[in-house]
């Protein structure tokens, strides 16, 4: 018996290996739009593994420190000790340049990934019964790495971030009763204080990503204890059982181990390649270039991270007059705008499978075209959020227009109002012909329950 | 594509492309940091290709969903050509296409060709079977892609340690680390063409 085979043996002997290993064999369909999830799996790993490289050199703090580095214009100025450590990474750290622009586009791209991902599971009706509760949690997936790329934004404490980070101090404060509280709680006192950027950094790097981590651990294992939604099948699939076309009570796939593994590795390569190439070339945040935290100035161009910019768009569009009193209780527009309106948003975007609910279990994925009425509400949404971002840009329209932000307010109000409804009606009469019983030639791409001659082919009591 | 989904495209585009428009206006181009050369010898801003300063987060937007795009792409054609360009003909396989069993032994699929197809015993369970089996095709140009891609790999990690060494300019770390990971991709891309049996499994969900 080889050594390997001994150790082998020993570990099988202690915790049933063996017995585990069928686990290696689970389906994965192989479509390439089910690998956007796995894109935004690997930049959290690369975002823990690029964060922990920073974290040796970052200060969490603002104390003023002599710099000694490098950049020619901050030489021998006394600077925050966090906007310090952020340019001696930057410009005095053998490869800490890359790696912090890697930690950048990386949660960009987690982000985006995730957003995607999101797009592709509404759009072909993956939410749908029995996967109800991994959409409730990629929804709270996808806040919580928001504010987690929100309270890294601050923390090189310069002009542009802590400027920009600041809306979200006034957000919060605005908050009815507990708005003091709250603030207080996640920005450690009145913004910016000598609290905040320890408050931010402990959210940073340990209570948020551990609180994604958990999510993730739970997204993956509601996802193995379901399995994937599959893509339609062209045929029946022969094998040792057969296996009918809308039999949904079977997942046909790639082998986890190795088909599917070396798959995932492409990915993961790829996913590296791409993070290596935006951070070679292109800057993210680079505060050398905006100065440190300045509270007596305020730069020419304000704005959040673009995945916040609908949010931004709603504090812009929503008119001070909107505040009132309710008992004693002053509501205000930042309220409204900042918390109330995305927080309406996020509510229909988490409950949206139960909106299109559906009784019976599908295991097939939909395609966008069979289903009118929600790939209406899916274009409307994505031409209300696009609208508020460029609403978040107001400045820049109006710049581009010649003319004020006031003079635009109006029409960028009537855009976000008007475009979607248009858009979400154009989709519709685009596919009304084809709702299920619109053109008999047309799978529905929803699983047996839409096929009459397949009703009682054992879906619906699986799982 | 379906005129009905072009249409759906262009109502998008009408949105997406102003929005993307609006968002590079960002930041106008800036002066370049000046390093202080005598503090440190590394370079980490030289490089060989004029790149902008700084991006707006606006700016970051556009760049970062184009980038998503073009991943999605590549990642998309690679997947396919694992999957099918490198497979041998389906006609002359030793699919499992005719509702027989593979058998679970302890060996890896070496004796797929002669008829008795062995395979990785985590496989097949009572709630697992195999569907589809192809061999793989051990063609003579997977092994020249492979040693290629080998040889590239380790040329690109052997830059990157070099640029560690010396001058660390960022530029030149991204084109390396960059190569570097393209060849790791086209090595496990072409070991799975050309070297792995491709299986397919139907599982039961509710076990």
């Amino acid at each position: 018996m080889s050594r390997s085979e001994r150790l082998y043996d020993w570990v099988d002997d202690r915790l049933d290996a063996e017995g585990a290993q069928s686990f290696l064999g689970k389906a994965f369909p192989a479509e390439d739009s089910f690998l956007l999830g796995e894109v935004a799996l690997f930049c959290f790993g690369i975002l823990v593994l690029t964060g922990t490289f920073l974290g040796f050199f970052f200060e969490p703090s603002t104390t003023a420190v002599e710099y000694e580095g490098s950049v020619a214009q901050f030489q021998g100025e006394e600077l925050p000790a966090a906007f310090a450590s952020v340019l001696n990474i930057t410009y005095d750290v053998p490869f800490g340049m890359l790696l912090r622009r890697m930690h950048h586009w990386a949660a960009h791209l987690f982000v985006a990934s995730m957003a995607l991902h999101m797009l592709r599971v509404f759009f072909t009706g993956a939410y749908r019964n029995p996967r109800e509760p991994n959409w409730l949690v990629g929804t709270g997936l996808a806040g919580l790495s928001m504010f987690a790329a929100y309270t890294g934004y601050a923390l090189p404490f310069d002009e542009f971030a802590s400027t920009a980070v600041g809306i979200g101090y006034n957000v919060a404060l605005s908050v009815p009763l507990i708005g003091e509280t709250l603030a207080h709680l996640v920005f450690g006192g009145s913004f910016p204080s000598s609290a905040t950027i320890p408050r931010l950094f402990f959210l940073h790097v340990f209570v948020l990503p551990l609180a994604i981590a958990g999510l993730i651990g739970v997204h993956m294992a509601i996802l193995i204890r379901q399995k994937h939604t599959e893509a339609e099948r062209d045929e029946a699939v022969p094998g040792r059982e057969r296996v009918e076309r809308d039999d949904g009570s079977v997942v046909v796939g790639l082998p986890a181990v190795p088909n599917q593994t070396a798959v995932s590795a492409v990915v993961f390569f790829l996913t590296l390649a791409t993070l290596s190439l935006l951070a070679g070339f292109l800057p993210v945040h680079n505060i050398a270039e905006y100065g440190p935290n300045d509270p007596a100035t305020t730069p020419s161009l304000i704005m959040p991270d673009w995945f916040l910019m609908w949010g931004y768009g709603f504090l812009k569009l929503v008119p001070s007059w909107l505040s009132f009193d309710v008992l004693g209780v002053h509501v205000s527009s930042e309220f409204i705008g900042g918390l109330v309106l995305p927080g309406i948003v996020f509510a229909v975007v988490a409950l949206w499978p139960f909106i299109d609910y559906e009784s019976e279990q599908r295991h097939f994925s939909a395609s966008p075209l069979a289903r009118p009425w929600q790939t209406a509400c899916g274009v409307a949404g994505v031409v209300f959020i696009m609208l508020a971002s460029i609403a978040g840009m107001d400045v820049i329209v109006a710049e581009i227009a010649g003319t004020t932000t006031d003079a635009i307010k109006p029409y960028l109000i009537a855009a976000l109002v008007l475009g979607p409804l248009a858009a979400g009606a154009i989709t519709y009469a685009a596919l009304r012909g084809d709702a299920p019983g619109g053109d008999p030639e047309r799978p529905t791409g929803s699983g047996p329950a839409d096929r009459p001659e397949s009703a009682t082919s054992g879906e619906g009591d699986d799982d | 594509m379906q005129l009905r989904t072009i249409l759906i495209v262009l109502v998008l585009l009408a949105v997406l492309l102003p929005m993307w428009f609006v968002a590079l206006h960002g930041e106008p181009p800036s002066e370049e940091i000046e390093i202080d050369q005598s503090v440190n010898e590394i370079r980490p801003l030289e490089g060989f290709v004029e790149t902008p300063n700084k991006l707006s987060p606006s700016q970051v937007g556009v760049v970062v969903w184009v980038a998503l795009f073009a991943l999605v792409g590549v990642l998309a054609f690679f997947h396919r050509f694992m999957n099918e360009a490198a497979r041998p003909d389906a006609d002359v396989d030793a699919a499992v296409a005719d509702g027989g069993t593979v058998s679970g032994g302890s060996d890896t699929a070496s004796d797929a060709r002669s008829g008795g197809v062995s395979t990785f015993p985590w496989l097949e369970t009572d709630d697992r079977w195999i569907t589809e089996y192809h061999p793989p095709s051990d063609a003579i140009e997977g092994l020249v892609a492979m040693g290629g891609l080998t040889v590239l790999a380790i040329t690109f990690a052997a830059l990157f340690t070099g640029e560690y060494l010396t001058l660390a300019r960022t530029q030149y770390f991204g084109v390396y680390a960059f190569g570097m990971f393209m060849s790791l991709t086209g090595l496990t891309v072409s070991y799975y063409a050309w070297f792995m049996p491709h299986v397919e499994v139907a599982e039961r969900r509710e076990h």
